[in-house]
């Protein structure tokens, strides 16, 4: 399940959302996207795409003959692909206020692992305000490497998986991935922070 | 954009849920930062259209232009109306 492309599968239904505790309804359909990506964000916060819930009964399936090399690494059991994408994490923000809106439940926000989730999506982004370089000129420690191998330049990142410099101090959050799962050349990119 | 636009709404989930005050304005002055961020690095200037939002910028001055679809998505984000 991709977290991005879940969250925008689900705004098809907007306008049809309202309230509603049934287990059959589609709040009940929108309160289960919002706990499984939180599920998956709390597992592998810098990942995009993940393998199918336990739950479900069906096996992972692998992306790639040889597996990505990333770090913080995860097993491809859990992950079906760990492109780290800014707008992925806005989807999760941006189901659950499609969901809080539509619906007023507040109470459903505070019931299961929405809260904790929010949190991991702060660490996560706030560790990569970081810059390429320190003001010495040494090149900072950044939380999050990934590699491919492939024939495409899009489809890896340079620098030994950290992407292209990017200045310090600027506030705003390095992204590695666009929403369109290409490498990004510029590391902050508009239209996702 | 995406990002800090969303970030902004649900800190008001956030405030609503009770006893996450702290988180709640973590998240919008995180989201407020970010914004001020984008205002002070992602403008550009095009010879023909003058100050637009960049594509891609990496803080240093370098930056790219219109990458169609993803630059057309601000309006749907409601970034440009949210204040």
């Amino acid at each position: 399940m991709w977290l991005r492309d879940s969250a925008n599968q689900m705004q098809s239904y907007l306008s049809l959302l309202k309230a509603n505790t049934s287990t059959s309804s589609l709040a009940s359909l929108y309160r289960g996207v919002i706990n499984l990506q939180a599920r998956y964000i709390l597992s592998a916060p810098h990942c995009n795409s993940f393998q199918p819930p336990v739950e479900s009964g069906l096996p992972p399936t692998q992306n790639q003959a040889l597996p990505d090399d990333f770090t913080p690494p995860v097993a491809n059991t859990t992950v079906f692909e760990c492109k780290y994408e800014l707008d992925s994490l806005a989807a999760f923000l941006e189901i659950s206020t499609n969901y809080y809106q539509a619906t007023g439940d507040v109470a459903f926000f505070g019931k299961f692992e929405w809260v904790s989730a929010v949190q991991m999506i702060l660490d996560t982004t706030e560790a990569l305000l970081v810059g390429t370089y320190a003001s010495n000129g040494s090149v900072n420690a950044v939380p999050y490497t990934w590699m491919r191998t492939t024939t495409s330049a899009t489809e890896t990142l340079s620098n030994e998986g950290r992407g292209n410099p990017v200045q310090e101090g600027t506030g705003l959050v390095r992204s590695m991935f666009r929403p369109s799962d290409d490498a990004y050349v510029s590391l902050f990119q508009a239209p996702s922070f | 954009m995406m990002f800090s636009r969303y970030l902004d709404s649900a800190s008001t989930i956030m405030a609503a849920i009770g006893g996450q005050r702290n988180l709640a304005n973590h998240m919008h002055n995180f989201a407020t930062s970010i914004r001020a961020a984008i205002t002070q690095y992602g403008i550009v200037n095009d010879p023909t259209y003058g100050q637009v939002y960049a594509f891609e910028v990496d803080g240093f001055g370098s930056g790219m232009f219109a990458f169609p679809p993803t630059s057309l998505s601000p309006p749907s984000t409601d970034f440009l109306v949210w204040r």
